[in-house]
């Protein structure tokens, strides 16, 4: 029977009041990506879903990238929010048939700023993402006794699919992965175009910007976003980014793609971009938050990429500083944000 | 001595921040390289012309050196612009040469600009980003600044050298620049003023950073052959490289050896058969005080992590055993970017006649300039001989 069997959580919190708030650079978008991660098994693969289904408060645009993000091309599935939209997805996903293949169901809430609540709390309230699988092994809608009464569902988006899960995984609490929790109560009255901290304006012109045109950005995404290289199955070697051809013995082909590990990269050079020394894109970043580092690390043997630090740190990265890093909006471009993963100080994962 | 071409004519406007235009620079640096022609020469000699420049601003990207054969006053002669970023100025040299040992023309023209200041900043600092790796560096918010930052502090890690090794880059090619009445700063400056600077890439400050500079550069280049049908004491081109390396610095093995300039130089020494110790001085391409030192060593003149300790001793000044940019270099003269390399010609051409003024050094006989595209993904090195 189809039903939830594994689960996540990402609830950002917020350096200065601690609470369940996403940071300036997270929308909608990366706090889903950032759920989704942590679904990956120990090689840092995530399962192929074959349907994909969203609650929330996703930017449309998201309708596009979380797609991409997980590398497929299968229509996206939008079910309306709050606890109302849970149980229609979760009863849209657990009809499909036995062999159909797991369906993935996210859901998103930009609350606010709310006092940070436990994972294991449905009251909680504030920003937060939860992804779930829904697959043959769980316990399915007709048997969910505590769909049928939503008056005890908690409000909002993931607190409803968080209490839906948990009810699930306390009968199997295996492979539920959280980064603190605070599953959110609120449904916000904003619109989902808005996706976010209002700190810079997706359609704000941003003149002259480091022009890469949107397909050059596409093509880049599973390494961009998720650190996809080519293993040569002739020589072994690791290209990355992927590029169609193997760095060492330049084969055209053969190649294996694996995601290189998103936590725990070292850093090898570092720097602090002040005084006017930022590409234009990072103007209003700039003016409206001063500084930022960008690191070079290495993430695994001769596999180097630049990242612009993010979260708390600031100042100068020491040559050997672990990090971990996440997905997060990078600039405005095109009348959308471009997206890319940033790093922050290293936290094993929980 | 296998010379290859000879320089016969050398000019050079002020560089800065200039009212000219692009126009008026190519025509005053064109100029004057003829009349420094001291036996003359006739415009409608010359074969063929090229262009140094990135285009920055955008103004005349397309079709820009048929710009420069209206200014040089040459109609209807061929031209090509070279474009190798900051590079630019030297792979039009080593394209020039090329056309003259290929037999084409018996004289060229070779000229490098750049018109850098009348855009707004904004627009400025996006052409000082696109000749880095955009898809990946520039996404995580740096420009050349930030990738040279990056180096310098891995630099200073992995050879444990203190920041006061590039302040004294800084320092050094101020005072020479306080000798050249083109240089766009003639004003020293003290290892005080660097440290003190505002940050802009840390460890770099804005004092380990080259200016934005407009100026213009032009040199007559001709068959070796031909040369003293032109004047009696010709500067010789004795050897060229020229090398790549992968465009992001993120893709390379090494942050603190630009392979480029080390190619560039091996083959250039080859070519001249010349030895290091027989070259009298040295101009670098010190876009960034970090750059100057990565020079030193990768074009054979210190070991690794050790231009530091020669730049902090004074060996790299004017009265030091190998002086380096005494013209002020980028940092102090300015880089105007397709004008830098034919600029650092020009400066072999007056210090290996002694026309050098108040900053000649004693009797020069052999030169090298290097010129880099980028953070070291192009790179051209040339040695030059008086005799």
């Amino acid at each position: 029977m189809r039903g939830i069997v594994r689960g996540s959580a990402y609830v950002p919190r917020d350096p200065e009041t601690g609470g369940a708030r996403a940071e300036w650079d997270e929308d909608g978008f990366t706090l889903a990506a950032t759920a989704i991660e942590r679904l990956a098994d120990p090689q840092g693969e995530i399962p192929v879903p074959a349907r994909l289904l969203l609650v929330g408060d996703l930017p449309p645009s998201a309708e596009a990238n979380l797609p991409r993000f997980l590398g497929v091309a299968i229509p996206v599935e939008r079910c309306g929010n709050g606890p109302t939209g849970v149980r229609a997805a979760f009863e849209r996903a657990s009809e499909s048939p036995p062999e159909s293949g797991p369906a993935l169901l996210v859901a998103v809430d930009l609350a606010g700023d709310r006092p940070e609540d436990s994972l294991a709390s449905a009251a909680g309230a504030g920003d937060a993402a939860v992804a779930v699988w829904i697959d043959e092994g769980g316990l399915p809608f007709s048997e969910r006794p505590d769909l049928r009464s939503p008056a005890e569902s908690p409000a909002g988006s993931t607190g409803a699919l968080f209490a839906l899960a948990r009810a699930d995984a306390e009968r199997d609490l295996d492979g539920w992965r959280g980064e603190r929790a605070g599953p959110s109560a609120a449904e916000r009255g904003e619109g989902p175009s808005s996706g976010g901290r209002p700190m810079l304006r997706p359609n704000e012109p941003v003149s002259q910007g480091a022009y890469v045109p949107a397909p050059r950005y596409v093509e880049n995404l599973p390494s961009r976003w998720r650190f996809a290289a080519d293993r040569c199955g002739r020589c072994g070697a690791l290209t990355f980014p992927s590029r169609g051809r193997c760095r060492e013995c330049g084969a055209r082909g053969g190649f294996t793609t694996v995601h290189l590990p998103p936590d725990g990269a070292t850093v090898v050079a570092s720097t602090v971009i002040g005084s006017g020394g930022q590409p234009t894109e990072f103007d209003d970043q700039v003016s409206s938050r001063g500084p930022y580092a960008v690191v070079l690390v290495e993430l695994a043997a001769g596999v180097r990429v630049t990242l612009q630090m993010t979260g708390t740190a600031s100042g100068p990265i020491p040559v050997g500083t672990r990090v971990s890093t996440r997905l997060r909006r990078l600039y405005p471009m095109e009348g959308d944000w471009r997206y890319g993963r940033k790093a922050l100080p290293f936290a094993a994962p929980s | 001595m296998g010379h290859r071409a000879a320089i016969v004519g050398a000019g050079h406007t002020r560089f800065g921040v200039l009212d000219a235009g692009p126009r008026t620079l190519l025509r005053e640096a064109v100029d004057r390289a003829v009349a420094s022609v001291d036996h003359g020469v006739d415009r409608a000699d010359v074969g063929e012309a090229f262009l140094a420049t990135l285009g920055f601003g955008g103004w005349q990207i397309g079709n820009s050196s048929a710009m420069l054969a209206e200014e040089a006053e040459m109609p209807g002669v061929a031209t090509t612009r070279v474009e190798n970023a900051c590079a630019s100025g030297g792979s039009a040299i080593r394209a020039a040469v090329g056309a003259l040992e290929r037999g084409e023309h018996d004289l060229v023209l070779v000229a490098g600009l750049e018109k850098m200041t009348d855009v707004s900043n904004a627009r400025r600092r996006y052409w000082l980003g696109v000749s880095g790796d955009t898809e990946w560096e520039r996404l995580a918010g740096l420009t050349f600044a930030g990738v040279y930052g990056l180096i310098a502090s891995r630099y200073l890690s992995e050879h444990s050298v203190s920041a006061d090794a590039l302040a004294a880059v800084a320092v050094k090619n101020h005072e020479n620049g306080a000798l050249n009445p083109n240089a766009q700063f003639q004003k020293r400056i003290s290892i005080e003023d660097v440290r003190r600077a505002p940050r802009v890439a840390d460890p770099l400050g804005l004092y380990d950073c080259c200016p934005v500079s407009d100026g213009a550069a032009a040199l007559l280049l001709a068959r070796t052959d031909r040369a003293r049908e032109f004047t009696d004491s010709p500067v010789y081109i004795d050897g060229m490289g020229a090398g790549s390396d992968r465009l992001a610095v993120q893709e390379r093995a090494d942050l603190t050896r630009f392979a480029a300039t080390r190619w560039a130089a091996d083959q250039a020494f080859h070519a001249a058969r010349a030895e290091r110790k027989s070259v009298s001085f040295l101009e670098v391409h010190d876009c960034f005080t970090i750059a100057e030192l990565l020079a030193l060593e990768d074009l054979g003149f210190a070991e690794p992590g050790k231009a530091g300790a020669l730049t902090l001793e004074g060996a790299t000044r004017r009265d030091g055993r190998l002086p380096v940019n005494p013209d002020g270099g980028l940092k102090a003269k300015g880089h105007p970017i397709g004008a830098t390399g034919v600029s650092q010609a020009h400066e072999v051409f007056l210090q290996l006649r002694g026309a050098a003024g108040a900053r000649q050094l004693p009797h020069p006989d052999r030169a090298l300039t290097h010129n880099v595209g980028g953070a070291g993904a192009t790179a051209t090195v040339t040695i030059f001989s008086a005799s």
